[in-house]
C-alpha cells in the first residue's frame, strides 16, 4: 500500500500523539512485563481486573488487518505465553482476550492492541449475553462464495516443519486483499 | 470428541485441514462467526503455536471478510473466552468475530477498576516470574496439551479450566520452589 507524502505527513503526526507509541518510545512508563524488537506488552493502568495487559506491536498499526503476518503471529503466540503465565502467577482460573477494530468497536486508541484480562468466577468483567441468532442461509452462501471455500480443500495439514502452507492456504483470500487497498487508504484517512 | 458441538458443526463458512468457521448459532450479533481448529483443544496454552498461528491468519482474513460482507460493519471485535469464568460456553478453543454497527446496542467494554501502584507492581512481577518459568522449562503446547482421559472428563463436568487449574497448582508450586 503506498501512501501519499500527505498521508505519510499525517500518519507520522498521529504517531507523534499516540499513547502507544509513546510507550514503545519510553516516553510514558509502564508496567512492561514482556518486549522483544517487534511488540512490547505492558500493565494497563485502567485495568478490567488486575494483571490485565496489553499487548503491541511496536509498528504503529492502526488495525489487525493492516500487520504483517509474522508480526501478527508472533504477537499471538507471546499472548498465549502471557495467558498462561496468569493461570500460573496469578492464579487467574481464566482469561479473555479481546480486539477491537474500529469505533463501533470500541477502539480507543488507532494503534493495534490485544487485551488479555485475568478472570475469576463471577467477576462479570465482559458482558457475553449469548442470544439465539436466526440462521441466514443467503449469508452463509455469500460467505462461503467470499472464502472461496470448496467442499474439499487439497491442504496438507499443518507440521511444525512445513510452514509454507499457510501461504497456499491464503492465494485466494489475498487476492480479494489487493483489491482491497483502495478501501483501506479511504478508511485510513477517515481515521486520521 | 464426540459429544462437542464444534466438533461436530458442519455447515461451514471456511474450511481446511487445520480450521474451520462457521456462524454462530447463540452470539451477540448476527453474522458472528467462530473459527476453531479441527483438533479438540479446549483452551489456548493447549493449542500449538503452529495451530495458532494459522488460527489467527484466518480469522485475520474471515474479519476482513466480514466488512466485506455487509457494507454497514464499521467495527469488528474478536474475542477469545479461555474458561468457563472468562465466559467460554463450549469446551473447544474458539476466535469470535464479531461484526459491529453504529448503534447495534452491544457494549463489551468493561468498568476500570483502581489499581494501586503496588498491586500493579506485584502483579507485573508474577507474570515476568511466571514468563521466566515458562521459558526456563520450555513448556512447549505440546507438552502441555492433556491428556485424552483428562479431556473427557473434563467435558462430562464441563469444568475445563479448573481441571487444568491441577497442573496449574502443580506449576505453581514447582515456581514457588525457585528461589
Amino acid at each position: 500500500m503506498q501512501l501519499t507524502e500527505e498521508q505519510k505527513r499525517m500518519l507520522e503526526e498521529q504517531k507523534a500523539q499516540c499513547v502507544f507509541c509513546r510507550i514503545v518510545n519510553g516516553q510514558i512508563d509502564s508496567n512492561i512485563v514482556y518486549e522483544d524488537e517487534t511488540i512490547i506488552a505492558f500493565l494497563d493502568i485502567f485495568p478490567a481486573s488486575i494483571g490485565h495487559v496489553i499487548v503491541i506491536p511496536k509498528e504503529h498499526y492502526q488495525l489487525m488487518a493492516y500487520m504483517p503476518k509474522d508480526v501478527l503471529t508472533h504477537l499471538f503466540r507471546e499472548s498465549k505465553k502471557i495467558s498462561n503465565a496468569m493461570l500460573i502467577g496469578l492464579e487467574a482460573k481464566g482469561t479473555s482476550m479481546f480486539v477491537a477494530s474500529g469505533g463501533s468497536a470500541g477502539q480507543v486508541l488507532p494503534h493495534f492492541g490485544l487485551h488479555i484480562i485475568p478472570r475469576s468466577p463471577g467477576d462479570s468483567i465482559i458482558n457475553l449475553q449469548y442470544n439465539d441468532l436466526e440462521k441466514n442461509e443467503a449469508l452463509i452462501s455469500k460467505l462461503r462464495e467470499m472464502t472461496g471455500m470448496k467442499k474439499v480443500q487439497k491442504v496438507e495439514k499443518i507440521t511444525v516443519q512445513d510452514k509454507d502452507t499457510e501461504d497456499e492456504l491464503f492465494d485466494e483470500l489475498e487476492k480479494k486483499d489487493n483489491m482491497e487497498d483502495e478501501i483501506d487508504l479511504d478508511s485510513i484517512l477517515d481515521l486520521l | 470428541m464426540s459429544n462437542c458441538k464444534y466438533c461436530a458443526e458442519n455447515d461451514l463458512i471456511y474450511e481446511d485441514a487445520n480450521c474451520k468457521a462457521f456462524l454462530a448459532k447463540k452470539g451477540h450479533v448476527p453474522g458472528q462467526i467462530i473459527v476453531v481448529p479441527i483438533q479438540h483443544f479446549t483452551i489456548i496454552e493447549q493449542v500449538p503455536d503452529e495451530i495458532i498461528d494459522h488460527l489467527i491468519l484466518v480469522s485475520n482474513q474471515l474479519a476482513s471478510v466480514l466488512f466485506e460482507v455487509d457494507e454497514n460493519t464499521t467495527g469488528t471485535n474478536m474475542i477469545i473466552s479461555n474458561g468457563i469464568p472468562a465466559g467460554q460456553e463450549i469446551p473447544h478453543f474458539s476466535i469470535n468475530l464479531i461484526p459491529r454497527f453504529e448503534g447495534d446496542g452491544v457494549n463489551f467494554r468493561w468498568e476500570s477498576k483502581k489499581a494501586e501502584p503496588d498491586q500493579l507492581s506485584n502483579a507485573k512481577n508474577l507474570i515476568i516470574k511466571s514468563l521466566e518459568y515458562l521459558d526456563d522449562k520450555e513448556i512447549s503446547s505440546e507438552q502441555h496439551v492433556i491428556s485424552e482421559n483428562d479431556t473427557k472428563q473434563e467435558n462430562e463436568k464441563k469444568t475445563d479450566v479448573t481441571k487444568t487449574q491441577s497442573e496449574v497448582d502443580y506449576l505453581i508450586k514447582q515456581l514457588q520452589r525457585r528461589p
